[in-house]
């Protein structure tokens, strides 16, 4: 198997170089339009960007408009103010079971959210964090209500999330459960997938982690191009905008 | 100012009409025009089925009447995209005749732009009319110009140019394709035609005009075989009538 | 294979719902996609430009991007292999999951492994095979063929499905909300217990070793993190050079594909699971097909067939495949991007009678995010379909090409000469009285008049 797939590559990789040994006029021409162009957009993005920075706040209100226009249900709220929405949305949507990320931050709040939540004695909610590996957790994966954590970052022009899949945050945290709750500091929000890569210094690493781009609740337009929201992943995608607070 | 008249192989064959209109507006304009002898045809119907040898037999042909340096005009916008723009793939492993394909290939202009940048007087004599004007897809997606049918319409006083939802859809003419898949072809001037129905009867449309005779000839061939009557007539022949 | 062409048009265009489902479908996404690049219809040239290059520098680069696209996926603990041909490609495939020891798959949208046929090969050799795409879910309960590469059941109406769910999954419900949910529900056991996943690739990063996909569904990840295994699918051109290439091509895909500015779930894999993460697949391998492509690289102009990167937007805009719609082509592309691609992959014999049925008015090149010149590739094949080499005599006649030829070899001796052109003139013009006559006797002029009436010259 190995030897042969190893002739099979050469056979492929020799029979590419040969027809390609057969030059198009063009070539020369759009190889070189290709560096200009490559340089162009994303100066053109950056300077977008370093535009957009300075108007941070613009930056926070389109990553809201466009993330609501993905049909997010957004919130925006300073970071002390997290528990306090955090056990109104739990109360709100009904949910009784959560799942956790490892992320430290995201553990802390939980837990105000609870104490918080001490005095209202309508409320209970099961909660686990996702510190097992899935084969363990599967069971309870596909049947809890939502999941909490914190996400990498975000991206205004489209109203993504920018999710890197590590060991604090599995990937099935954001696809399995029907409501998936993420926290995002304002602070991390890119003008665009364009900044976002170069800011981040990925395009140039040698590799990625498993990263994601969450711009909405799972939908379909299958049957007849009507639009529905909740097909395979989370059925609603609840974000909240915070800005940090002040360290003394 | 001289140029040359190149009148198509379609308006010698079925309509000559086409080809007379064009010269006296452009003589109206001041021009002199001379309609080139020895032309035949662009080579367009061998090309787009594929048979390049009988193609470049024929556009050899017409490579050879151009004697003096004048602009070349053509009453029809996919015989000007063949000369302009397909003559250069048609020639590309001729060495011999590339630089005379290239020097053609600047000289060829469609009748209606070409008309148009003359800044023709368009003093409107003709009763009022409403008309639909079909762009061509020659017209609009290789000469990009369908525009100028359009705007010369528009600036006649009595005219009235009525527009449709699909009009930037392909009519389904094609050359060999409406014969080889003369279903389909039947099938996309259909959708033509019925939009064009509700213009005849809801809007009182009562011309269908174009700078293509192949398309009009194929929607024309399909109106009168359902009992549609609608007069068609080339741009050139409509303008001519009424100025 | 041009009789079958000529059978299913046929029925189609006497199908007036199928033609309704696809007028109304086709209308919608062709105006989603113009919405969608109004905010930046001034860059749309510009834009367009830049992804043309984009992917024709990474075609150009190929051999040296595989072999480095190849490395980096090996150093993040992916495998590779080669297949040249979608037999080899099932074998390989078939191998992996009896090494792994997987029997139930569920499967990701992929318009590579409709390419190979992937799902008849898995099943008739005992795999269980499931889609997940709610399209192609429902393709394969109906046990159809999907009809669109990018909304493949576009060919039914929301009744039809209905239908299906009751009489299959035993579920009733007719709006489109509740059959979607139905469909979740089922699906969701099948995401839990699978064995293995499969999925497509469309773009693969050289510069990274990363594996992207594209959907707004969700079954996508499901199909590439839940179950231990992920096989991943691809043909070779979708290499693209750098990770700085992507957000470009991305964005053209997505609006050009749905009119969406974006998709929901944008997916860059680029590793199994690590030792200290807790999901994501053990295993992973990606299969890159050659499938004849290596061959059509060799023309600089039909090379240009592997810019595409299938967003359907050609098909939305076509006025040919908006009325004979998608099956008719009988292919695993269907539309003006499969007019030129299946007879280059899968043979001119087979679908060369493809590249006629277009009338050459470029709609599709109007509307290509990657500038593919659809129309010169279509009169190339023609080209070359006209050649009788290679046909035998019977061929020659059976088919008509060699009539064809001859008929335009005499237009040529007559148009080729002015001389000849003018006698041939008069007597066109001559006997006016006849000319209904000779049409009649023309037998390519039979064809025009069965639907329309012939001119009379003026
Ligand atoms: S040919 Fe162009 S328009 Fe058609 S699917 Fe490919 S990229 Fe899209």
């Amino acid at each position: 198997m190995h030897e042969s797939n190893y002739k099979r590559r050469s056979a492929i990789l020799s029979r590419v170089k040969v027809a390609l040994s057969n030059l198009d006029p063009e070539q020369i021409q759009t190889q070189t339009q290709a560096q200009t162009s490559k340089n162009k957009l994303p100066e053109q993005a950056r300077s977008e960007s370093s535009l957009a920075a300075s108007f941070a706040k613009n930056l926070n209100q389109q990553f809201l408009q466009n993330m609501t226009g993905n049909s997010a249900l957004c919130f925006e709220c300073q970071e002390e103010e997290i528990p306090a929405l955090l056990h109104k949305l739990l109360v709100q949507e009904k949910i009784k079971s959560l799942v956790l990320s490892g992320q430290p931050q995201v553990e802390k709040i939980f837990q105000q959210t609870l104490n918080q939540a001490q005095e209202d004695t309508a409320f209970s909610c099961d909660f686990f964090r996702f510190e097992n590996n899935l084969e363990e957790l599967k069971e309870r994966l596909f049947e809890v209500a939502a999941s909490l954590e914190k996400a990498h970052s975000g991206l205004a022009e489209t109203g993504s999330l920018v999710i890197r899949s590590t060991k604090e945050t599995p990937r099935s945290l954001s696809l399995i459960p029907p409501i998936h709750i993420v926290l995002l500091s304002s602070k991390n929000i890119y003008a665009n997938f364009e900044t976002y890569l170069s800011a981040s210094k990925l395009s140039s690493r040698s590799s990625l982690e498993n990263t994601l781009l969450i711009s909405g609740p799972s939908k379909t337009a299958d049957i007849e191009l009507t639009l529905v929201q909740g097909i395979h992943g989370p059925l609603k995608l609840i974000v909240i905008l915070y800005n940090e607070a002040k360290k003394l | 100012m001289n140029v040359y008249l190149y009148a198509t192989c379609l308006s010698d064959m079925l309509n000559r009409q086409i080809q007379k209109s064009a010269k006296t507006l452009l003589e109206k304009a001041g021009l002199k025009v001379h309609v080139l002898a020895g032309a035949t045809c662009c080579g367009q119907p061998a090309y787009n089925a594929g048979h390049r040898s009988a193609a470049k037999k024929v556009a050899m042909q017409q490579l050879s009447i151009f004697k003096e340096d004048w602009p070349i005009i053509l009453p029809s916008a996919s015989c000007a995209a063949m000369m302009k723009y397909h003559y250069t793939k048609l020639f590309e492993d001729e060495k011999d005749t590339f630089e005379q394909v290239l020097k053609l290939k600047r000289k060829v202009y469609e009748w209606s732009a070409f008309y148009q940048s003359l800044s023709p007087a368009l003093i409107d004599k003709g009763a009022a009319i409403k008309v639909f004007c079909h762009p061509s897809c020659h017209g609009i997606r290789e000469m990009q110009q369908h525009q100028v049918a359009f705007s010369l319409l528009d600036s006649l006083e009595h005219v009235q140019l009525l527009h449709l939802p699909h009009e930037h859809e392909c009519c389904g003419f094609g050359g060999t394709f409406s014969i080889k898949h003369s279903s389909i072809s039947t099938a996309m001037a259909d959708r033509k035609i019925d939009e064009l129905s509700k213009l005849i009867t809801s809007h009182g449309l009562s011309r269908l005009v174009g700078a293509d005779y192949s398309c009009l000839m194929h929607l024309q061939g399909r109106m009168q075989r359902l009992g549609i009557n609608i007069e068609v007539q080339h741009l050139a022949c409509f303008l001519e009538q009424r100025l | 294979m041009e009789k079958t062409f000529t059978k299913n048009v046929k029925q189609a265009l006497n199908n007036p719902v199928l033609r309704a489902n696809y007028r109304k479908a086709l209308d919608a996404l062709a105006e989603k996609r113009k919405t969608a690049f109004a905010d930046i219809s001034l860059e749309l040239p510009a834009r367009r430009e830049a992804a043309y290059a984009l992917r024709l520098n990474s075609l150009h680069k190929l051999p040296e991007l595989l072999s480095q696209l190849e490395q980096k996926l090996n150093e993040n603990g992916i495998h590779v292999h080669w297949a040249q041909t979608p037999q080899e490609a099932n074998q390989i495939a078939e191998s992996i999951l009896r090494q792994n020891n997987a029997k139930k798959i569920i499967k990701g949208k992929s318009m590579i492994t409709e390419e190979i046929r992937l799902n008849d090969y898995l099943e008739e050799h005992g795999f269980n095979v499931i889609e997940s795409d709610l399209g192609e879910f429902i393709v394969q309960l109906a046990g159809e063929k999907p009809a669109h590469i990018v909304a493949p059941i576009i060919y039914k109406n929301k009744e039809q499905v209905a239908k299906l769910f009751a009489e299959k999954l035993n579920f009733h419900g007719s709006s489109a909300e509740e059959l979607t949910h139905a469909a979740r529900q089922f699906l969701r056991k099948e995401f839990y217990s699978a064995d293995a996943g499969l999925s497509g690739v469309n773009f693969a990063v050289a510069q990274t070793g990363t594996l992207c996909l594209v959907e707004n569904e969700g079954n996508g990840r499901f199909c590439t993190t839940i179950p231990p295994l992920h096989i991943a699918f691809m043909s070779l051109e979708k290499v693209v050079e750098k990770f700085s290439d992507v957000p470009l091509l991305y964005s053209m895909l997505c609006r050009s594909a749905s009119g969406q500015k974006i998709t929901v779930y944008f997916n860059m894999i680029s590793k199994p699971r690590q030792k200290d993460e807790k999901d994501g697949p053990q295993h992973v391998h990606l299969i890159i097909l050659d499938n004849n492509r290596s061959t059509i690289l060799s023309d600089p102009l039909l090379r240009k067939t592997l810019l595409c990167i299938r967003c359907g937007a050609c098909m939305n805009n076509c006025p040919v495949y908006t009325n004979i719609g998608g099956h008719a082509y009988d292919a695993a592309i269907p539309g003006p991007i499969g007019k030129i691609l299946m007879p280059q992959i899968a043979g001119m014999e087979k679908y060369g009678h493809l590249a006629t049925a277009s009338s050459l008015c470029a709609a599709c090149v109007e509307v290509c995010p990657v500038k593919i010149p659809i129309t010169d590739i279509l009169l190339k094949l023609r080209a070359q379909a006209t050649s009788l080499k290679n046909l035998s005599f019977k061929q020659r006649l059976y088919s008509g090409k060699l009539a064809e030829k001859i008929a335009f070899m005499l237009w040529a001796y007559i148009f080729s000469s002015p001389l000849r052109y003018k006698l041939f003139l008069k007597m066109l013009h001559a006997f006016p009285a006849l000319i209904p006559l000779k049409v009649r006797f023309t037998p390519m002029l039979r064809q025009w008049t069965k639907t329309r009436d012939f001119p009379m010259p003026r």
